[in-house]
């Protein structure tokens, strides 16, 4: 099943990719300058702690410069760095959980912060209810959901950051959506009645 | 990112759904999203600093230029960057506060921004630091530290470095403590040569090897233990203090740094993991049994397939050239 979604017009991560590739310290600039908030958002969702978070990302963006030449034109470097960050947050995570000396195994792919279902029922903002659905959703779904809608990935790249199929991006994408979707109902029905 | 603001559900997920109210109920509950998109997460100040740090991480080797660079970019910015007018100026506005900043922090003698150097694989650098000490950092190593190593009004502060990976430094003396911090250590030194080495990725622990001069080891309990010329010590990764000392020859502290290899006493994952970042290659443990060996070499110069030969031939091993890596396994 290979449907192609045409480029967008105007993406400019195919130029800078191979600028990049050209050593142009200009285009990692470029890069950061388009990327680093939502990669920072991104990190922030794993890591509590903003400073260590900011950390993860100029990381990912040092490696970025560092593999610069190895970069296959052909692929997303906006994905690599979400994958980048999304791993450096993880050993991070692990390497605080050992130092900790809790030394049970650990097998959580993510620890996402907690959600707080009880701020739900008081929130009378459509965004913030919002919010609220999307932290109860099962973290996979909700990591492919924000991806998609907030930071704009395709399910490709979605699928190299998370390291799973397209396919599955797709049902965890599909099936958060009708949680969501029942929840909007259900709040906005009761609203209306 | 052009993204998808203005767009309903992306086409794959229409393509998924053939209900059509359903699919017109998750367009709708997709649009109702955008409200709950998160603020920005980085204010303008810190995406200059970020950026700032990323420049010196990037600019090898690292140079006290770093500051002018990093300011001097706005132009390079505003040639390769195709977002709005505003956006722009958004950036210009937050090099501007970074220019203003930097003026403040410098009439208030604020400390300096930390520093970082990462060296890729297949690689080595020598850095040198601002008090006049060097440190040879091994492929894959990274480093942080303060640029100036001064604190508040240009006082001379504690010289403070952070190490993950392997390193050999020659701190200078001068009058000051130099410390090594690592993911789970830390190395207090007055001046003196030695190698720290901690893969916090591998749980290696940190391992410190003295050539000249004394050192102080401590991990985060109270023990700490004094290591002399010619000692070597490990702090186990789940451990709170060093264990006891063990006599190292000194030339074989950090052979690296003239193109030799040592292990000491290692699982061979990390024998393996220390060949791959100094070769940059791929080197595949074909059975989980044969991970855990421990394995101990020395070579004042190495060659890979020499290893690898005496590894195979040393542990019963075959190794295997594939086409992109290498293969340990059992015969």
């Amino acid at each position: 099943m290979m449907t192609i979604e045409p480029p967008a017009l105007d993406d400019p991560y195919p130029e800078w990719t191979r600028r990049l590739l050209a050593s142009d310290h200009a285009a990692l600039e470029a890069v950061f300058h388009d990327a680093h908030d939502a990669l920072v958002a991104y990190a922030r969702r794993m890591m509590a702690d903003a400073a260590q978070a900011r950390d993860v990302v100029q990381v990912a963006f040092i490696r970025l410069w560092e593999h610069r030449l190895s970069l296959d034109p052909e692929r997303s470097i906006r994905a690599w760095l979400f994958r980048t960050v999304r791993n450096e947050a993880l050993t991070r995570l692990r390497d605080a959980r050992n130092q900790a000396r809790s030394l049970e195994t650990w097998d959580e792919p993510m620890q996402w912060r907690a959600p707080q279902p009880e701020a739900l029922l008081e929130e009378s903002e459509l965004g913030e209810a919002v919010q609220g659905w999307l932290d109860e959703l099962p973290e996979r779904q909700r990591e492919a959901v924000r991806l998609s809608r907030f930071e704009g990935l395709s399910h490709e790249e979605i699928a190299e950051v998370m390291d799973i199929a397209p396919r599955t991006v797709n049902n965890h994408i599909v099936r958060g959506l009708q949680t969501l979707r029942a929840r909007y109902d259900a709040t906005w029905s009761r609203e209306g009645a | 990112m052009s993204d998808a603001r203005e767009q309903g559900l992306p086409a794959d997920v229409a393509r998924d759904v053939p209900d059509e109210a359903e699919r017109a109920g998750l367009d709708t509950v997709w649009r109702a999203m955008e409200s709950a998109r998160p603020a920005p997460a980085v204010s303008a100040v810190e995406s200059s600093v970020m950026w700032a740090a990323i420049v010196a991480g990037t600019s090898t080797p690292a140079s006290e230029s770093v500051p002018s660079r990093a300011l001097a970019s706005p132009a390079a910015i505003a040639r390769t960057d195709r977002r709005p007018a505003w956006a722009r100026r958004r950036v210009r506005g937050a090099v501007f506060t970074a220019v203003a900043l930097a003026v403040v922090a410098t009439l208030l003698g604020r400390p300096g921004a930390w520093r970082e150097v990462q060296v890729a694989r297949g690689q080595q650098q020598t850095v040198q630091l601002p008090d006049g000490s060097a440190v040879t950092l091994n492929a894959g190593a990274r480093l942080r530290y303060r640029n100036d190593f001064r604190g508040w009004f240009g006082r001379p502060a504690d010289r403070v470095a952070e190490l993950e990976g392997a390193a050999y430094f020659a701190v200078a003396k001068d009058g000051r403590s130099f410390s090594v911090r690592t993911y789970n250590a830390e190395v207090r030194v007055l001046g003196t040569e030695f190698e720290v080495q901690a893969w916090p990725a591998e749980r290696s622990g940190t391992v410190v090897a003295v050539a000249e001069g004394r050192v102080a080891f401590a991990g985060s309990g109270t023990r700490d233990i004094t290591l002399a010329a010619g000692d070597r010590a490990v702090l186990a990764h789940a451990a709170s203090a060093p264990g006891a000392a063990a006599a190292v020859a000194v030339d074989r502290v950090a052979p690296w740094r003239r193109g030799g290899f040592v292990a000491v006493d290692e699982p061979l994952t990390s024998v393996v993991a220390s060949l791959e970042r100094q070769f940059d290659v791929t080197i595949e443990i074909g059975d989980p049994a044969i991970a855990d060996r421990r394995i101990t070499l020395y070579y004042p110069e190495v060659a890979l397939d020499r290893v690898l030969g005496d590894l195979a031939t040393m542990q019963s091993l075959t190794v295997e050239r594939r086409r992109d890596r290498y293969l340990l396994r059992l015969p």
